[in-house]
């Protein structure tokens, strides 16, 4: 039995496994080995997922979604078609299909897997995620930090001894940072820090409010088809900078063409309160680990967003050092998901590496805040497990009830980094009944938090003078929801037709095409309707040798046209 | 901790750093953490033991600014009666007030830049006009002295030093500085976190510089400058009075 390592990424995902001396990507059907997070429902009712579905967002942006992982572990749902799908449901549909490649490749069943995920997921998003494997099929053995994955691959190809990482993982909706030591074969990671909120898409997101305030649209006035086509525009236009000076392109929206143009200095200026919140988490993590810039060795940068000039360049003021690309930052994290497979399988070649990580968040309890008179600011958070505390850890600490005539104490669990309660995560709340006595020295509890490297949270509550022990589990598994209804939602996720893996490059062509007659003219409309006519034709025929022809002439005919 | 920690690494006391980390990673892969759970701890904490050993044995370091800094050995025991979490001191404080300088290219730049930045730190909250505007802020943050990693905590110390006594001494003739421009400033530079601030200006001064929280907006004001309604309604009143010019002309 093969573990896989998965990159569910909020852009792109991929799968990778150990095959005995290193970590191997697993291409999908159509031979690449990133496949886009977008899922789309066809007209059928048929689930596409992938480039196809990619192709669709801008002929069928009712039908389709992506950036889903944003919402991983919140109440939000996305309609497709009909039907409500909760973003943990469409990363199984994504995480479906990686283990269909997997499958395919390697010809054998794949039921287990390590997932990545980013350092600074919460309780709820590791929840979610760990949901979404289920509903796919795959029991998850790790989860593991993204950064911490792209750490690894790095880590083990260099045979440098005693370096120091910095690892700034900027993807499509996150960025995360993570210093680690290398040393004697031990990876360690140091510290963990992020923002939750910020990624490639933010900057494009940043630029098609800009498009807007130049041509003085309002986006209400824009329908769905055309949102996407703008966000397809404006991020090919942003990728295209770091190649060209001055890319642009033109749109045809409310009867008008509109032109945009970027170059480096107009998107460093729009983007600029993004770069200055790159800089917090860095100073974070620098000041966790207790180092400097110029303790660190090699600056590693991940994620697809690293190709960003403006992005390069800030960092580059920031740390006064170059960073390494040596590896594809698109495929860095599946590549170490994949390292961490074999570790957890326990494969011969990585006996003698063992990787050390951190709670990226600080767990704890809520306490009594005297100066909030007017009950504004809430309760304290009083960490009782601090973030970047090398996993496993076991800590204890003693509390006191407010009033020494108490009877119980509510002790409440919180994850995060505020100082006050209420800006927090609440993981859960425990009853705890004290003895009757005048003397408060009587009522103390003795508070003990567990937290192991699966992500499970035991806590024990002792009353010191009954020696009484309250234990909870907070696991992080999908306890969320109760067994009956994980049935109900696999049942659900079970009846979607996915549309068959062995035709995934006709459905792209169909889907290529639909995308190209919303996006082009007037003139070409016509005659990417007859093609479109000629290749539903084909399939229709299933005649394998017609469609393999047409398949050929169209995809020459595109090429011509220069898609 | 009750085990002597060079015991369980299995070195002589007062070992160099060297010897501590290879003793603790040979006997990690003997204990590792999703193996032996409890052994990885001892084993961890036996090492975060000796090095803090190490740390505080030979040099004695804390110098510069001691005295701000009471060295703690109890470990504190939480007592939310009468004893808010904040006051407990970092155990391992260093001195932060002034960080040490290990930048290597060129420590007179460094030392230049600060001091342009405190320039027009001090120039902009001297401007009546500029000090409440966002943009401005922005602007200062953007500073070199500000965007280099090794100055940064320094350069954020500056301003939260500055901007304190301007609210102290402000008050009486000129009004403290906007909500929104703490608020900005707390998430640009992320004071709640830093400890050191803390027990600089003590907890009240501490707590309301951090605890700062933009008021919910009530009413939703547009946007200023956006004049595309004026202008469609200008637009509109213009056609009106052309159709009735026309009206009245026929």
């Amino acid at each position: 039995m093969i573990t896989v390592g998965i990159d569910l990424g909020t852009t792109n995902s991929a799968i990778s496994y150990w095959d005995g001396e290193q970590s191997v990507l697993i291409a999908n059907s159509l031979g690449e080995a990133l496949t886009p997070s977008v899922v789309g429902v066809d007209n059928s009712g048929e689930v596409l997922v992938g480039k196809a579905a990619k192709e669709r967002l801008i002929s069928h942006p009712l039908h389709t979604t992506a950036l889903f992982k944003r919402y991983m572990g919140t109440q939000r749902t996305v309609t497709l078609g009909k039907q409500h799908y909760s973003a943990a449901e469409l990363s199984s549909l994504v995480l479906k299909s990686l283990k269909a490649d997997a499958e395919a490749t390697l010809r054998q069943p794949v039921t287990q897997a390590v997932i990545s995920v980013p350092a600074y997921f919460n309780d709820y998003q590791r929840k979610a995620t760990k949901l979404a494997a289920e509903l796919a099929g795959l029991e998850v053995l790790r989860l593991i930090n993204e950064p911490t994955a792209a750490a690894l691959a790095y880590g083990l190809q260099s045979q440098e001894d005693d370096t120091h990482y910095l690892i700034l993982d900027l993807g499509g909706g996150t960025f995360d940072v993570t210093i680690l030591e290398y040393f004697d074969r031990v990876m360690e990671v140091k510290a963990s820090a992020g923002d939750n909120h910020l990624g490639g898409e933010d900057f494009t997101g940043l630029l098609i409010s800009d498009f807007l305030r130049q041509h003085r649209l309002q986006p209400q006035q824009l329908n769905e088809h055309q949102q996407q086509n703008l966000t397809r525009l404006i991020d090919e236009c942003k990728c295209r900078l770091s190649g060209e000076k001055q890319p642009h392109f033109e749109i045809e929206l409310a009867e008008q063409t509109l032109r945009y143009e970027l170059n480096e200095e107009k998107i460093r200026e729009i983007c600029q309160p993004l770069l200055n919140r790159l800089l917090t988490p860095i100073e974070r993590a620098f000041n966790d680990a207790g180092l400097s810039p110029s303790d660190i060795d090699h600056i590693v940068m991940v994620g697809g967003a690293s190709r960003m000039n403006i992005y390069k360049q800030c960092l580059i003021k920031a740390l006064k050092c170059f960073p390494t690309t040596q590896l594809d930052p698109d495929l860095v994290v599946a590549m170490g998901a994949g390292i961490q497979a074999g570790l957890v399988d326990k494969n011969e070649a990585l006996d003698d590496v063992v990787l050390t990580d951190v709670s990226a968040f600080s767990l704890g309890t809520g306490t009594h805040n005297e100066h909030d008179s007017d009950g504004k600011v809430g309760n304290y958070f009083t960490p009782i497990i601090e973030r970047n505390t090398v996993l496993p850890c076991s800590k204890e600490q003693v509390f006191y009830p407010i009033h020494k005539a108490q009877k119980r104490l509510l002790m409440t669990i919180y994850q995060g980094e505020s100082r006050y309660v209420k800006n927090n995560i609440k993981l859960g709340e425990i009853d705890v009944p004290l003895p009757k006595s005048d003397n408060i020295d009587d009522k103390m509890v003795r508070v003990r938090f567990t937290y192991d490297i699966s992500g499970l949270l035991d806590v024990d509550i002792t009353v010191e003078q009954t020696q009484h022990t309250i234990s909870q589990t907070f696991e992080q598994s999908s306890s969320m929801l109760s067994d009956k209804e994980k049935a109900q939602l696999k049942e659900k996720m079970q009846k979607l037709k996915v549309h068959p893996r062995d035709q995934q490059h006709n459905r792209l062509l169909m889907a290529k095409l639909e995308r190209i007659y919303e996006q082009s003219r007037a003139q070409y409309r016509e005659q990417i309707a007859e093609l479109i006519s000629v290749w539903e034709a084909a399939l229709a025929s299933q005649d394998s040798q017609r469609i393999e022809q047409t398949y050929q002439d169209i995809t020459q005919f595109l090429k011509e046209l220069g898609e | 901790m009750t085990d002597n920690p060079w015991d369980v690494l299995g070195i002589e006391p007062g070992a160099d750093k060297k010897t501590i980390k290879r003793a603790y990673t040979s006997k990690l892969k003997l204990c590792k953490p999703d193996e032996d759970p409890e052994g990885f701890q001892l084993l961890r904490a036996a090492y975060d033991e000796a090095l803090a050993q190490l740390e505080e044995q030979p040099q004695q370091r804390v110098k510069l600014g001691a005295e701000e800094v009471p060295p703690v050995q109890a470990i504190e025991q939480v007592t939310p009666q009468n004893n808010p979490p904040e006051v407990l001191p970092d155990i391992t404080v260093q001195p932060h007030s002034e960080p040490v300088q290990t930048h290597v290219s060129a420590p007179d730049e460094g030392a230049q830049e600060m001091q342009a930045f405190e320039k027009e730190l001090t120039e902009l909250l001297d401007n009546a006009y500029r000090r409440n505007q966002q943009g401005a802020w922005q602007l200062l943050i953007e500073h070199p002295a500000c965007v280099d990693m090794q100055n940064r905590r320094t350069a954020s110390h500056r301003v939260f030093h500055a901007v304190l006594d301007f609210q102290k001494s402000a008050r009486a003739e000129v009004t403290p500085l906007d909500i929104e421009i703490l608020v900005f400033l707390n998430q640009h530079f992320d004071w709640a976190e830093d400890q050191a601030l803390e027990q600089q200006v003590g907890h009240p001064d501490f707590y309301n510089m951090t605890h700062k929280e933009m008021p919910e907006p009530e009413v939703r004001i547009e946007p200023v400058g956006d004049t595309s309604n004026i202008a469609n309604l200008f637009i509109g009143l213009t056609i009106l009075c052309a159709l009735g010019l026309i009206m009245i002309s026929l």
